[in-house]
């Protein structure tokens, strides 16, 4: 019997004793100063490219809309992790985009700007 | 431990070393897209009042004297179910059935030259992204289902890359919807048709 209830908790033990459990957090693209305290407050009509440039640094996408500049940040946040339990498992993966757009005019003046609903907080990068 | 404690406790241990491997592997990308027609009007709405409303567009690209926005949402599911033999070296194997899916939604707005809205429509549709069989070791768990093709990074991220692409794929670049910002182009969208044929995958 004691052979018995031995066996029973080694497999018990091997059964349940072997989870795993895993996370994971990982960013990617521009840093998302936009998101910072410290950034200086856009103005349509007033700021102009550089201006911009000079907050936010390089953008990860320029592009031309009707023959006027489009400046794209992107920031991307992804996190996720996972149960390994033998009998269930479970794993999630989500990717947060957190971006800004500035549309200029002809002169490079901000027509009109906008940051995405979803946001990852700032952090900055250590030096 | 009482005859009756005992059973419970074999087929306990029977029925989870049989059924083991059920695993759900889940990904989510892009944002919420949340779009209600009736708030705006072609021809009368600005560009300004969407963006201020959705915020930035996945995508973005000239489209005629107009140009053409692009939010997408996309969620993957995959559902696997497995099972052990429980004899001998076979015990080490378990097979593997998995079911995978993507909840999709996209939102395509187009303005005209004066940037006004022409139109919008929002679209969700479920992907079926196929059954797969698969053999593996009883401890792995790893996604059967190719999924990739919907979790690329962002074109935005890419920028330069086209510089660096080897040929003819280099020389398609400057064709390519969303690389040229001459028009937008859904995730996924298969590599051996339309613009992308030219780059012979």
């Amino acid at each position: 019997m004691k052979i018995r209830m031995l066996i029973l908790m080694v497999l018990l033990a091997v059964v349940f004793g072997l989870p795993g459990c895993a996370s994971y957090e990982r960013t990617s693209g521009v840093e998302n100063t936009w998101r910072s305290k410290d950034v200086p407050t856009f103005e349509k009509g007033v700021t102009t490219q550089a201006d911009v440039i000079k907050a936010l640094g390089p953008p990860s996408q320029i592009i031309t809309l009707q023959d006027k500049p489009v400046f794209y940040y992107l920031h991307e946040h992804r996190e996720g992790g996972g149960v390994f339990l033998l009998v269930f498992n479970y794993a999630k993966d989500k990717a947060v985009y957190d971006r800004a757009v500035f549309f200029f005019d002809a002169d490079g003046v901000i027509e009109d700007y906008s940051l995405s609903k979803e946001g990852v907080p700032y952090e900055p990068e250590s030096e | 431990m009482s005859l009756r404690a005992s059973k419970f406790f074999t087929i306990l241990l029977l029925s989870l070393v049989f059924f083991s491997g059920c695993t759900i592997i889940q990904k989510e990308s892009m944002n919420a897209v949340a779009f209600n027609p009736t708030e705006y009007e072609p021809g009368k709405s600005s560009w300004n009042d969407l963006l201020a409303d959705l915020g930035p567009p996945d995508q973005m690209g000239d489209q005629g004297s107009g140009m053409v926005w692009l939010y997408e949402n996309i969620a993957v599911s995959e559902f696997q179910m497995g099972i052990r033999l429980d004899y001998e070296w076979i015990e080490l194997a378990k097979l593997v059935h998995a079911t995978t899916e993507a909840d999709r939604v996209a939102l395509i707005l187009t303005f005209d030259k004066d940037r006004k809205l022409q139109s919008g429509n929002i679209f969700e549709w479920k992907d079926d992204l196929g059954h797969d069989n698969a053999i593996q070791f009883f401890l792995v768990v790893s996604s059967l289902a190719d999924a990739d093709h919907l979790d690329s990074s962002p074109y935005q991220l890419q920028w330069g890359r086209s510089l660096l692409m080897g040929l003819p794929e280099g020389l398609n670049a400057q064709w390519v919807p969303e690389l040229n910002g001459k028009g937008v182009e859904l995730r996924g969208t298969p590599l051996k048709a339309g613009q992308h044929t030219l780059e012979m995958h």
